[in-house]
């Protein structure tokens, strides 16, 4: 059965008719183009998927897309583009905390959703809020300093 | 070292990443589109048995299915490998570990292909399964490839040796011996981007164009084109950026790339084949496990005489990085080439053994085999400290290789090539207070300090060693560079163009790097060994620096000067000394384009030839190293085993930094891997099948297992380096597990010789002895 | 192949007559952390998909007739934002340690007890602090103690058709305080190797009450009844030497790799929460 969803992406309304099984990542990555969410795991375990909904840091691998229905959803291409960064990217970029990039989308969301609720954060708010997202590249201790620099920006 | 460089040794940020931080950067997942087919594998039930039959009626028949391939049905040699062709596109009559693929399917969805291996029957007759060298290469061992060139090794594909001095008499006469055998785990890359290729038939050429994330695209055309039966220049390999490699991807891509590309040639249509991640942690290459037995002797004062070294390694089910041609095996060779790991050591005998097994094959992991090697060094010279009531740093620093000395191989270590180990070793003493003891609590947790070092050659001898890449110059003054390296997060793109504009007197944002297309540049090497800096940065200099020639001797007529009192600067041309004659450099371009003065130029560079002699061992294999210091204090909760990793120091030789930010990348990342190697990661097998294939049970490290991972960059230039530098991709991951090792010796007084040092280890090491 | 149905059900009464009607043909998502992965990759296929969060009146975690009830959709995030489960010291501890903040936000008390994953760190809580399941169904409910809930690995209690409406925690006087512990492989996001939960009464420095629940040492979460009775009217110093190397029968393991480890660590762990909870309520409650 197809279920018809209304949902906000990215600040616009988007009408959706998808399966019952669908997953959000795969509607995002494969039928809307937004291939800026990533699918590294499948399994709800390391956070390249990470998208807000309702501001919130949650798993779109592990979420059905008819369970967004009339709610607001933010992925990476609705936080900022390459002409006019949003100051959490451009951190990311000026403390060298992008390495190869696949966690990369995961972790600026996900240090979205830790400052708006929290705008100046300890090392330890910030360990505890990106947890659950694993990056292979960096030890990251320069995502850390990243955090802290957009956090100092705001 | 250069004076007064613009560019080169300035953290300017990577120039791909503000793509990757909105999103943007395209990985090859992001080009798959809805019309392509899908590929799955059906892979092998048993990690090691025969295959007796194989039916796909049922599967071909399921609506939507475009092809299901058998070994029979390949168009081309059933056979791949960097070294030796002999890992299977598709298992014939055998498996050999569980990431053989039994047969292939391409399908209009994702859905259809799973449904067709569903159909697919297969009879099995089940052989033993090893998942320890040390068993397979016993005599009576089921043999794991009966017809490969070497099965009359049994399971022992090869052996490595190396020796040096008079060892036994040095044993003899060595006044303290200490002898140990270490264990090391075989464990996965973790790169976040699981393999993945699209494999599109080109009907213009009757080739074939591979877009496959990965590490090497030269040695993905040689090794596939075999397969295809398509003559090389046929085979277009492109890389997208990637999302990781470590070294994996110099090996899984061909996997990847096997299976879609003979899908695509079978169907004629594109084809993509993406792993999941479990399946990335069952059938990709790891790093291979090591059994080490290491004696070393030395005198009462403290100096090392003598290693004895054997180490078994895990092979897995195929040769990968090893080689049929002794002793070019990448990883095995340097086992034992580093089995005396930073010191002088007049005396050595090592053998290294390379076993089959069916775990996973084994293959490039960042570090290739030194990590295994000096994990056991570091141990071994840590005891010989205690033994001798020394201070671990001063002990070292009577041992270390210095200018002159000869390592165990015959390299001779050479200061104009930069040797700052002892610079690393003063700093990381003094950065974390080494002479302080730490304070200890009363409760059940105790505090440890613990000390390591490496030594890591630059390249990859004995394999391919040279880099060459293109150039050319726009009319606007602007440069496109053109490498075959891949950009996999580790800043290929940004130093190569530091490196060019600051050669050509170009502004940095004027040079653009496209990476990873045999269609768009020649070989420049694999992305591998730790070498793009030094041998493809060297190339980059080759020709920058023709183009430069080309324009001065061009300018000195209209200049009226000769071309060596010309120089380029920033987007100008001027005499030195007189900026008041700066021209435009555009203006000066277009001049010389209309005068046929070549503006493209191909650029090359290869470095000594190195050598290591199959009898001995001996020769001169490295042309550079870097060098580290590692100290780490960690926590032991002896009531419950776990250990927390507090603080990490860590200093790196790189040579020259050519962006510091992207070198304290490589030590962060590298330092947090080798933390995850020393504490955590472990592929467990059980009977060829592993048991852990999710991120929820094989661990890596989170953020809140990590300290602030602190770094100093040292630089003692390499003579032969661009600006000076020297590889320092791999190396970083090298000391922290030692170090970890040393620091729970240090807070338990207990030694542990087998990593991870994981909660449950290191407890049932507390209760035997009686520490608890 | 059938196409699956979806569901989303916004009162409890939907919900419960579409359970009726599908049985065990249909699947309820809740939170979705552990179910929607298997949905994905097709490892359930069930005629209909029940998603319960958008049902307003489960939500809600409130205090009556001496229990703090915490609605079948109420989340990990919505527990440790409440007050009222602020009371319970090892309700709190045990969430905080649930996989990582972005499963925290979707992830549910009730769907963690509706998989029954043996390690699961709430439910060892929950246990401990004695909290009683409300199953409902089409035309009934029905109480059920945590500790009998949980019948077999990844296996409860729950029949086809029914819905884990809320979870009842008695309320407990000043006496009483409870905790939370686990040990695993790293420092965050990763399932208990051994968890353990108390709920303590004491007095005058003696165990007048106390309940012990264990994670992670058998096919279900359980309580340890053997310890409990052996404990009770001792002083906490007793307590504390007596359960330090305490290796209960309760424990049921299997894995030998683990097998050594856990045993040496249970009364480690247990050791520590009766302190946690001690020292909590010999600092006044807080």
């Amino acid at each position: 059965m197809a279920v018809d969803i209304k949902f906000i992406l990215n600040d616009k309304p988007v009408e959706l008719q998808v399966e019952a099984q669908e997953i959000l990542v795969d509607t995002l990555r494969e039928r809307l183009g937004l291939t800026g969410t990533k699918k590294a795991c499948g399994t709800g375990d390391c956070g390249a998927c990470t998208v807000l909904v309702d501001g919130e840091a949650v798993r779109s691998c592990i979420l059905l897309t008819a369970s967004v229905d009339g709610k607001k959803v933010l992925t990476i291409e609705g936080l900022g583009t390459v002409e006019n960064p949003h100051p959490i990217q451009q951190a990311f970029v000026d403390a060298g905390a992008v390495q190869c990039g696949y966690c990369t989308p995961g972790m600026v969301l996900t240090a979205k959703a830790l400052l708006d609720k929290c705008p100046n954060p300890t090392t330890e708010q910030i360990k505890e809020a990106l947890a659950g997202n694993l990056c292979r590249c960096t030890g990251y201790t320069k995502i850390i300093k990243a955090v802290k620099a957009a956090a100092k920006k705001n | 070292m250069k004076k007064g460089l613009r560019i080169v040794g300035r953290s300017v940020a990577r120039a791909e990443a503000l793509a990757k931080a909105t999103g943007r950067a395209r990985y090859t997942s992001d080009f798959k589109r809805g019309d392509m087919l899908v590929a799955k594998a059906l892979w092998a039930k048993y990690p090691h048995a025969l295959i007796k039959s194989i039916d796909t009626s049922a599967a071909e028949q399921l609506a939507g299915v475009a092809a299901v391939m058998t070994a029979k049905d390949l168009p081309g040699r059933n056979g791949y490998g960097i070294m030796v062709p002999d890992k299977p596109v598709i298992a014939d009559g055998k498996t050999r570990y569980e990431g053989d693929p039994v047969a292939l399917v391409a399908a209009v969805t994702e859905e259809i292909a799973t449904k067709a291996l569903e159909l697919i029957k297969v009879e099995y007759e089940v052989l033993t399964a090893y998942d320890d060298p040390r068993e397979a290469m016993k005599d009576d061992a089921v043999l794991i490839h009966p017809n490969h060139p070497a099965a009359d090794k049994g399971n022992l594909l090869t052996v490595v040796k190396l020796d040096r001095g008079d060892v036994e008499k040095a044993f003899r006469e060595a006044d303290i011996v200490i002898e140990n055998y270490y264990e090391t785990p075989m464990v996965e890359h973790c790169y976040l981007e699981p393999d993945i290729c699209i494999a599109e038939p080109d009907d213009l050429t009757g080739g074939l164009h591979l877009i496959c994330a990965q590490q090497a695209v030269y040695a993905t055309k040689r090794c596939l084109a075999p397969v295809f039966n398509l003559p090389h220049h046929k085979v277009r390999v492109s890389s997208p950026i990637v999302g990781g490699g470590f070294g994996g991807k110099e090996d899984s891509s061909l996997d990847v790339a096997a299976v879609a590309g003979v899908l695509a040639l079978k169907t004629k249509k594109t084809v993509c084949f993406e792993l999941t991640r479990e399946e990335v942690f069952r059938t990709t290459g790891k790093r291979h496990a090591t059994y080490i037995k290491h004696r070393m002797a030395a005198t009462k004062e403290g100096k090392i005489t003598a290693v004895d070294v054997e180490t078994v390694l895990n092979k897995g089910a195929y040769t990968s990085m090893g080689g049929l041609r002794e002793p070019a095996h990448a990883v095995t060779m340097r086992t034992a080439a580093y089995a005396a790991g930073v010191y002088a050591v007049a005396s050595a005998k090592a053998r290294s053994y390379s076993v089959f097994t069916n775990t996973p094959y084994s293959c490039a992991f960042r570090g290739f085999g030194v990590p295994q090697a000096i994990f056991a060094v570091e141990c071994q010279i840590d005891e010989l400290a205690r033994r001798l009531n020394m201070d671990p740093i001063e002990l070292r620093r009577k041992n270390i290789l210095r200018d002159g000395d000869h390592t165990i191989y015959g390299q001779v270590m050479k200061e104009s090539r930069g040797l700052g180990l002892e610079e690393c070793m003063d700093k990381v003493r003094d950065s974390i207070g080494w002479d302080k003891p730490l304070a200890q609590s009363a409760g059940p947790v105790k505090r440890g300090r613990g000390f390591a070092v490496f030594m890591y050659g630059t390249g990859i001898p004995l394999l391919f060693e040279g880099a060459s890449c293109f150039a050319v110059l726009n009319n606007d003054a602007t440069l496109n560079v053109n490498i075959a390296s891949t950009e996999m997060g580790q800043g290929v793109m940004t130093v190569m163009a530091q490196m060019a504009a600051e050669a050509l007197g170009l502004n940095y944002e004027d040079v653009l790097v496209s990476f990873s297309d045999t269609g768009r540049a020649p070989d420049s090497g694999p992305t591998v060994g730790s070498r793009s800096t030094v041998m493809v940065g060297n190339a980059v200099l080759d020709a920058c620096r023709q183009l430069k020639d080309r324009l001065l001797a061009f300018a000195a007529k209209p200049f009226k000067a000769d071309p060596r009192d010309l120089a380029i600067e920033g987007g100008k041309i001027f005499v030195v000394g007189k900026p008041e004659t700066a021209e435009s450099l555009a203006a000066l371009i277009a001049k010389a384009y209309a005068s046929q003065v070549p503006l493209a130029a191909t650029g090359v560079w290869y470095p000594p030839q190195p050598s290591f002699r199959a009898e001995d061992g001996q020769g001169e294999p490295m042309h550079a190293y870097a060098f580290g210091a590692h100290a780490i204090e960690i926590s032991v909760d002896t009531e419950t085993g776990v250990i927390t990793v507090d603080r990490s120091v860590f200093a790196c030789d790189v040579g020259k930094a050519i962006n510091p930010a992207a070198v304290e990348g490589q030590m962060e990342g590298g330092a947090a891997q080798g933390i995850g190697w020393g504490v955590m990661e472990e592929q467990v097998m059980e009977n060829g099948v592993m048991q852990n294939a999710a991120f929820h049970n094989y661990m890596i490290p989170t953020i809140k297992d990590l300290p602030d991972l602190e770094s100093i960059i040292v630089e003692h230039p390499n003579e032969l380096g661009p600006f000076g530098s020297k590889g320092i991709g791999e190396p970083p991951i090298i000391p922290a597990a030692p170090a970890i090792r040393n620091a729970v010796w240090d807070a338990l007084g207990i030694k542990m010789n087998a990593i991870p040092l994981t909660a449950r280890t290191v407890l049932a090491e507390i209760q035997k002895n009686g520490k608890a | 192949m059938k196409e699956t149905l979806y569901f989303g059900p916004k009162t409890l009464a939907e919900a419960l007559a579409l359970l009726d009607k599908y049985r065990d043909k249909a699947v309820i998502v809740n939170g979705g952390t552990d179910i929607v992965e298997k949905l994905a990759h097709r490892a359930v296929d069930p005629e209909a998909i029940v998603y319960i969060q958008g049902i307003p009146e489960l939500k809600t975690i409130k205090e009556e007739a001496g229990f703090v009830s915490i609605g079948g959709t109420a989340t990990y995030k919505d527990v440790l934002a409440s007050p009222l489960c602020g009371k319970f010291a090892g309700l709190i501890q045990s969430v905080r340690e649930i996989g990582s903040a972005p499963i925290r936000v979707v992830g549910t008390p009730a769907g963690n007890i509706g998989t029954a994953v043996p390690a699961a760190d709430c439910n060892v809580a929950l246990m401990a602090l004695g909290a009683r399941i409300v199953l409902a169904k089409l035309g009934g409910e029905r109480v059920v103690e945590t500790k009998d809930m949980f019948v077999a690995y990844c296996k409860t209690q729950l029949e086809p058709g029914e819905l884990i409406k809320e979870i009842r925690i008695p309320v407990t006087d000043a006496g009483t305080a409870s905790a939370f512990a686990k040990l695993a492989k790293r420092k965050a996001q990763d399932i208990a190797q051994v968890s353990a939960s108390v709920r303590l009464t004491a007095e005058g420095g003696v165990c007048k009450d106390i309940a012990i629940a264990l994670g992670a040492v058998g096919p279900t979460a359980v309580r340890v009844p053997s310890l409990e009775k052996a404990l009770v009217g001792k002083s906490i110093d007793a307590c504390l030497a007596e359960v330090k190397k305490a290796v209960p029968p309760e424990l049921r393991l299997r894995n030998p790799r683990n097998k050594q480890y856990k045993e040496a660590v249970v009364g480690v762990l247990i050791g520590r929460v009766l302190k946690a909870a001690y020292e909590e309520l010999a600092g006044g409650g807080k």
